[in-house]
């Protein structure tokens, strides 16, 4: 917060600066005019000159103002990824694969040199860099004292402290207070389970995050290091019953937190603002209906007014959070409001968190549409943020769930984008799963909203780089094509689908192969009905050949086929529709369904057109045995346009039900029958 | 006694019978034919050459480029000739034998400050997350053993031939 104001170079500071110094020119220039002009008037410089304060600048200042000249460049990948064009990925799945394979290489790598540690002990680097030795390994053998222990505590090395605690308890040395105080910190912050390494970046970027609430149970460990610490601190002090306090609100341990703590106040103990803000975050947990939480809560503020302690943006974080989950809808509405609003009266502003927390109280899915989004945005427009708690990087997400499907607001959604993309907001968004969810709200929205060829610009932006779309959106995105007849993206989007790996999905490849076979082209120029053709070639290819072990395997439906007969035929490859009928024909097994009777009825017409009898007859089976009720009216047609030997009307009259002969005397047959008689 | 002096020749004289009357010692220099850097014609003139083996050293700086480039030989720099020699040495070791086959060009290595840029052209033999991971791998490793920050830089290629220059 307080580097907001160093390194904005273009903002307020310079435009204070601008306006003086050329006030200082433009008098020493008048001075050095009197000075020439003797005899004339003086012009006294009448103004005071004020010398501004001399603005530190850190080393690297420079680098990230002209960082911040830079905008994103929405061709380029992310800097994880090689700059190459066999080293870029597209899919999802690929970018994945290759950040994280990137990183076992590298933790590889440490792993070996953890392994040959006698290897990598040379001193290169003046000074010293203790990133690139291998970390110290604490055996029996050496000695080593407290002082050991107060290093690893404060890199927060919490395996090797624990160990080494142990074995310096074992060794019997003697350890102050302060150390074990200290350590019981530590250990009730991480409840004894080692936190990932701040140096494997992509593995927390890709943790999988759940979004919203987690199933919080208690996971306190009981009779761990933590306990046996406090135990040894007999005579427990205030710091000692905060930390563990504090470690069992964490980890909703609710009753013996609340036990530990009553014990405290029972011995006069002073506790801090922290503790009590843990407490609050566990009164959801330690009452059972709103009226007591509530109850509970108001409990706890008044002590703390009573203790007169400053409450802090994690009280207010805390409050918001447990009004938020208390289980009465309007109580916690109006009770966010109100604690908002007292701290803001008290001068702490709210964080990310706390908006966030106000998102969620009123906008709830099966509720009254409230429209909080668009007072917070005017409230923190044009602000740059920075992580201040671990629920902000929820705020973004959230919002833009809350436009797409709370709100429906398309201005509302481009307000939220302008103010990720303000300073370093972007780092708020948390992981990739978040990233990939705001980004999937913000596209469905557009999608549904937005004229196709503007949506179509954005799309273009974003993907492949930034966002790949997973196939839910591909699926809203071809239906809202479809709506708005945007055709010609059609082979672009068929291509996306190519390179994103979504071609084995059977909703996707078959919505678009009924998009492609509805488009008639009598208003539109008739130029993609090859592009269209080759497409729907592709998709049969990719299908016929795809591997029997395959696990994610299309079967086609009768639908599918019947598309790609309407669009082979609409393109007047007539050979390929034959392909495909003569797999409906002899396969009925293998697919599910039948075709629309208009993609049959194109074909049988076609087929008249080729005067195939064969094919017609063996048409004229399949739609009888479908159930058609258009069987009786298509025979008829066969049999008056198509050349047909006797044997053939017979079977024709049998699928009928009746002899056609009689019942259209106009028939080719008839003419031959008459020309052979005669 | 003859009054001839010994020539200092280069080359052997056959035609004309020079009388010696003395044996002297040689005070030429060695004058061996040079041989590094370039490849002799083979048989079959199948043999492939990259652009740069096909470019003789006397081409450096005209059709060539160096390998390595640092300031290692400038007293303020340090004056670490021999130690920038023997890590440059110890990376192309590491590089080669840890991408198998990999390297179809030879390894640049580009110091700046106390940053080392390691550029090469890779085929494409392995897929990318092994790559990746030969990336990852190798750029970490490089560090903890010269303790200052390590970037790859590579390039792909589809194919071995598509480096090749010339034929000899």
């Amino acid at each position: 917060m307080a580097n907001s104001g160093r390194y904005n170079i273009f903002g307020a500071k310079v435009v204070k600066l601008l306006p003086l110094l050329s006030r200082r020119i433009s008098t020493s220039l008048l001075n050095r005019r009197s000075e020439l002009s003797e005899g004339r008037v003086q012009h006294k410089n009448e103004r005071e000159v004020s010398i501004v304060p001399k603005i530190e600048r850190g080393p690297t200042d420079i680098l990230k103002v002209l960082a911040s000249t830079v905008g994103r460049d929405y061709t380029a990948a992310h800097y994880r990824y090689h700059d190459d064009p066999y080293l870029i990925p597209i899919s999802n799945l690929s970018k994945r694969s290759f950040a994280l394979s990137k990183e076992s290489g590298r933790k590889s790598a440490k792993w070996i040199r953890q392994q040959h540690s006698n290897l990598f002990e040379h001193h290169v680097a003046e000074p010293p860099i203790q990133a690139f030795y291998p970390t110290p390994v604490f055996t029996d053998e050496v000695d080593f004292d407290e002082s050991v222990l107060n290093t690893l505590i404060n890199d927060s090395h919490l395996t090797d402290a624990m160990k080494v605690y142990e074995m310096l308890q074992n060794k019997g040395k003697e350890i102050t207070r302060e150390s074990k105080q200290s350590l019981l910190e530590l250990i009730a912050y991480y409840n004894e389970v080692e936190p990932l390494d701040e140096e494997w970046i992509e593995e927390r970027w890709y943790k999988t995050g759940i979004l919203g609430k987690e199933r919080q149970k208690n996971t306190w460990k009981e009779n761990g290091l933590a306990e046996k610490i406090f135990k040894e601190l007999d005579p427990a002090d205030s710091k000692a019953y905060c930390a563990i306090i504090r470690g069992r609100a964490k980890y909703y341990q609710a009753e013996k937190a609340w036990h530990l703590f009553r014990e405290a106040q029972a011995k006069s103990l002073t506790i801090d603002i922290e503790t009590y803000n843990a407490m609050i975050r566990i009164v959801n947990f330690s009452r059972e209906n709103s009226e007591l939480r509530w109850q509970l809560l108001q409990d706890l503020l008044s002590e703390i007014v009573e203790s007169r302690l400053k409450p802090n943006l994690n009280t207010l974080n805390s409050i918001l959070e447990t009004v938020s989950m208390m289980g009465n809808i309007r109580q916690s509405k109006s009770l966010s409001l109100a604690t908002l609003a007292e701290f803001k009266s008290l001068g702490i502003e709210p964080s990310l968190a706390s908006y966030y927390y106000l998102l969620i109280s009123h906008c709830k899915d099966r509720g009254p549409v409230s429209s909080i989004l668009v007072d917070i945005l005017n409230e923190i427009k044009g602000k740059s943020f920075t992580i201040l708690d671990p629920k902000d990087t929820f705020f973004f997400v959230t919002a833009m769930d809350i436009c797409r499907n709370h709100l429906q607001d398309l201005d509302l959604a481009h307000m939220v984008n302008t103010l990720l993309h303000v300073g370093n907001n972007y780092d708020l968004i948390g992981d990739s799963y978040k990233e990939s969810v705001y980004y999937r709200h913000f596209l469905a929205l557009k999608c549904s909203l937005e004229p196709f060829d503007t949506f179509m610009d954005f799309y273009n932006k974003l993907v492949p780089n930034i966002y790949t779309p997973e196939p839910q959106i591909m699926e809203e995105i071809l239906k809202s094509l479809e709506l708005h007849e945007g055709y010609e993206y059609i082979s672009q989007l068929w291509s996306d689908m190519i390179i994103f790996d979504q071609t084995y999905r059977a909703t996707l490849v078959s919505l678009l192969l009924s998009i492609m076979s509805n488009y008639s082209p009598t208003t539109q120029p008739s130029k993609y009905l090859k592009n269209f053709a080759d497409i729907a070639w592709k998709i049969w290819d990719t299908i016929e050949t795809q591997s029997e072990e395959k696990e994610k395997k299309i079967t086609w439906t009768g639908q599918m086929l019947g598309n790609i007969i309407i669009i082979s035929l609409k393109a007047d490859l007539i050979d390929k529709a034959f392909m495909v009928i003569k797999k409906l024909l002899q396969s009925p097994l293998d697919i599910l369904g039948v075709p629309d009777i208009n993609a049959l009825r194109l074909f049988v017409e076609y087929a008249i057109k080729e005067d195939n009898g064969v094919i017609c007859l063996a048409c004229i089976q399949y739609i009888s045995d479908a159930g058609f009720p258009e069987t009786v009216e298509l025979a008829t047609t066969v049999f008056e346009k198509v050349k047909l030997d006797v044997i053939q009307v017979g079977r024709l009259s049998n699928i009928v039900g009746f002899n056609v002969a009689e019942k259209s005397p106009n028939s080719k047959y008839g003419e031959s029958l008459n020309t052979t008689t005669q | 006694m003859g009054s001839l002096k010994y020539l200092p020749l280069p080359f052997r004289i056959t035609q004309r019978l020079v009388p010696f009357t003395s044996r002297g010692i040689f005070t030429t220099t060695s004058l061996d034919k040079a041989r590094s850097g370039r490849f002799r014609v083979s048989i079959k003139h199948d043999k492939p050459l990259t652009y740069e083996e096909a470019q003789k050293p006397h081409f450096i700086a005209h059709r060539k480029a160096w390998n390595s480039y640092n300031t290692s030989s400038f007293k303020y720099f340090g004056l670490r000739k021999s130690q920038t020699a023997v890590e440059d040495v110890f990376i192309r070791k590491f590089m080669t034998g840890t991408w198998h086959n990999l390297f179809v060009s030879e390894i640049i290595i580009k110091r700046q400050h106390n940053f080392i840029r390691i550029a090469g052209i890779v085929q494409r033999a392995v897929p990318v997350r092994k790559m990746y991971f030969l990336i990852g791998y190798s750029e970490e490793l490089l560090s903890y053993w010269l303790q200052c920050p390590i970037k790859l830089e590579l390039q792909t290629v589809d194919d071995k031939k598509d480096m090749i220059f010339k034929y000899v």
